[in-house]
């Protein structure tokens, strides 16, 4: 019954709003390496692409992230486990002495982030299933926020998160995300 | 400040709200692939009763280790391995990596055969914990498992094949094991009468020639036997006669445990083909390359273990256990008790006479009169016409 072109402008009038009445609102993409431990102790680094969004009240910042990653692994040519990790955190970010036209400025960050993992594994054929309970953990970190124009803005933060969930307890992340200020 | 406060009391509400940070704790459940009695492996949830940490899968009583380094003065280099798993909704460890589903399925396994010796006393002779050494990868992967009498550890390489891993095999497992054990007995009397030659190193043609031919032969067909008893000890435990082929595709030996009285060959052929100076001395000129006597100890092992299963079938009757496991325990019993008596004969006899068959068998004849015919027919049948007879079975 509609034409795309007339999505594509009630999108536009919707952003243009946002914009106009909530102009503190961000949006973006990004990725991270996760520092974890292998089975034989030493730490490998997982990438973690992620989805990112929140809203200001400078100089504080909230925002949501759901990322995710999977680990494949298997003993022979006939077995194989696939582990899937799905994880939403949200995040308070406050920003240190922020100035409007500075090119960068720092924020240290704390989170809470719940995660979840699925398991599949197949021998000869024959897959089994399985979940994890629903986890948290807790997250604390420094930062960096460029913006990019008055529209977009890059960040660039290193985490450190703890959980009795992870192994071990406390792991590593430095992720950066790409995207735009509403 | 004000910075520094506002993180803390952020961090102090996320605290809060979060779950109380604390370790799995042991006893505990696991997920693991256990071997059937229909030789298929089914992933099972199991209780592992003496795990102490499973992060690193150990416990006093077992220890599995990753990427050993053996060193001549008797060291090991190893890590502790860092097992991957996460608690599912039933409070159960799922191991999330290949490899630590088989660092936990070898922990069972090593379990079941703690519990095991423990029953039959053989916990008396071992010592504790039990080394379990597993590789991430290995350059040179042979599929394969072993016991390392000088370190005293079970070694199981990295699985290629596109069966199940090794390290699922409760038979491959409790084979190996079974070295440890006859390691424990019997070794000693070898060691002591001089009869040791494992992991020597033979330099030179000259070396392997001083070798006593009697002891030699002694050496090795006490090494055939070792292998064939091993095999009935993976039989005992899997009930499978061979659990092998659950992991491999064909062995060049039929290595199957089952009741048959085979014949042996005659001593004099015995002592032709078990020749370790010959051996040491092709092993010289191969480089190290060519073991062919692996083979024919294998070979004479596969009739030791099929002898050893029909006596014990005919000493246990199913029919008359009160239970599989009450079976599976007295026929433990009678290995163990069977080895101590060996341990004997090869202390009064090894050194330099040359064992005969009836020497070696008369250790498993038990005392009680119970199933003692069956038991000599089955030894009269093994042995060839011409060999001195089981001193045990004279006048049965």
């Amino acid at each position: 019954m509609f034409r795309p072109v007339t999505h594509l402008l009630f999108i536009g009038f919707l952003l243009l709003n946002v914009h106009t009445v909530h102009a503190n609102v961000f949006l973006g993409l990004g990725g991270g390496v996760r520092l974890i431990k292998s089975d034989d102790s030493n730490f490998e680094g997982k990438f973690t692409p992620m989805l990112y969004g929140g809203y200001k009240i400078l100089p504080w910042a909230f925002a949501l992230e759901a990322l995710y990653y999977d680990d494949k692994s298997n003993a022979g040519t006939s077995y194989t486990i696939e582990n899937k990790h799905y994880e939403a955190s949200i995040y308070a970010l406050r920003f240190i002495n922020y100035e409007e036209g500075r090119a960068i400025n720092a924020y240290v960050l704390g989170g809470l982030g719940l995660f979840q993992e699925r398991l599949t594994s197949n021998f000869m054929g024959a897959v089994d299933k399985d979940k994890s309970k629903l986890n948290s953990a807790v997250k604390i970190g420094l930062g960096a926020w460029a913006p990019l124009g008055s529209l977009a803005f890059i960040n660039l933060e290193a985490k450190g998160m703890y959980s009795k969930d992870f192994t071990p307890d406390l792991i590593f992340e430095l992720s950066s995300r790409v995207g735009v200020d509403f | 400040m004000k910075v520094l406060g506002s993180l803390l009391l952020t961090l102090a509400l996320l605290s809060a709200c979060s779950n109380p940070v604390e370790k799995e704790k042991c006893p505990c459940k696991v997920k693991v692939r256990v071997l059937q009695p229909d030789g298929t492996y089914k992933r099972e949830t199991v209780e592992l009763k003496t795990l102490e940490d499973p992060n690193s899968v150990q416990s006093s009583k077992i220890r599995i280790t990753m990427n050993p380094r053996f060193f001549k003065d008797g060291s090991v280099s190893e890590l502790t391995p860092e097992a991957q798993y996460f608690v599912n909704e039933d409070n159960v460890i799922v191991p999330k990596t290949a490899l630590s589903e088989q660092m936990f399925t070898l922990y069972k396994i090593m379990e079941d055969l703690f519990f095991f010796d423990k029953s039959i006393g053989a916990d008396q002779v071992l010592t504790y914990p039990r080394y379990v050494s597993i590789y991430e990868r290995t350059d040179s992967s042979m599929d394969n498992g072993f016991y390392i009498p000088a370190y005293d550890r079970i070694r199981i390489l990295t699985y290629n094949g596109d069966k199940a891993p090794l390290s699922w095999n409760s038979g491959v497992i409790a084979h190996e094991h079974f070295h440890a054990i006859f390691q424990k007995i019997v070794k000693p009397t070898i060691y002591t009468i001089g009869l040791d030659y494992e992991g020597k190193a033979f330099s030179s043609q000259a070396a392997a020639e001083e070798v006593d031919a009697n002891t030699g032969y002694n050496y090795l067909i006490l090494k055939a036997l070792d292998e064939g008893l091993a095999d009935y000890w993976g039989q005992l435990h899997t009930g499978l006669s061979d659990s092998y082929q659950t992991s491999y595709e064909l062995f060049d030996i039929n290595r199957k445990v089952l009741p048959i009285v085979y014949k042996m060959d005659s001593q004099e052929s015995l002592k032709d083909t078990l020749d370790f100076r010959s051996y040491v001395i092709e092993d010289l000129s191969s480089k190290g390359k060519s073991r062919p006597i692996n083979g024919l100890v294998y070979e004479k092992g596969v009739k030791y273990s099929n002898l050893i299963k029909s006596m014990s079938d005919k000493l246990f009757p199913e029919d008359k256990a009160t239970s599989l496991e009450d079976r599976k325990k007295t026929q433990g019993e009678w290995i163990i008790a069977s080895l101590k008596k060996l341990s004997e004969t090869v202390y009064i006899k090894g050194k330099s006479q040359v064992l005969s068959q009836a020497d070696i068998l008369n250790s498993f004849v038990p005392d009680e009169k119970i199933g003692r015919s069956e038991v000599c027919t089955d030894l009269n049948n093994f042995l060839t016409v011409h060999e001195s007879k089981v001193v045990a079975c004279l006048g049965q």
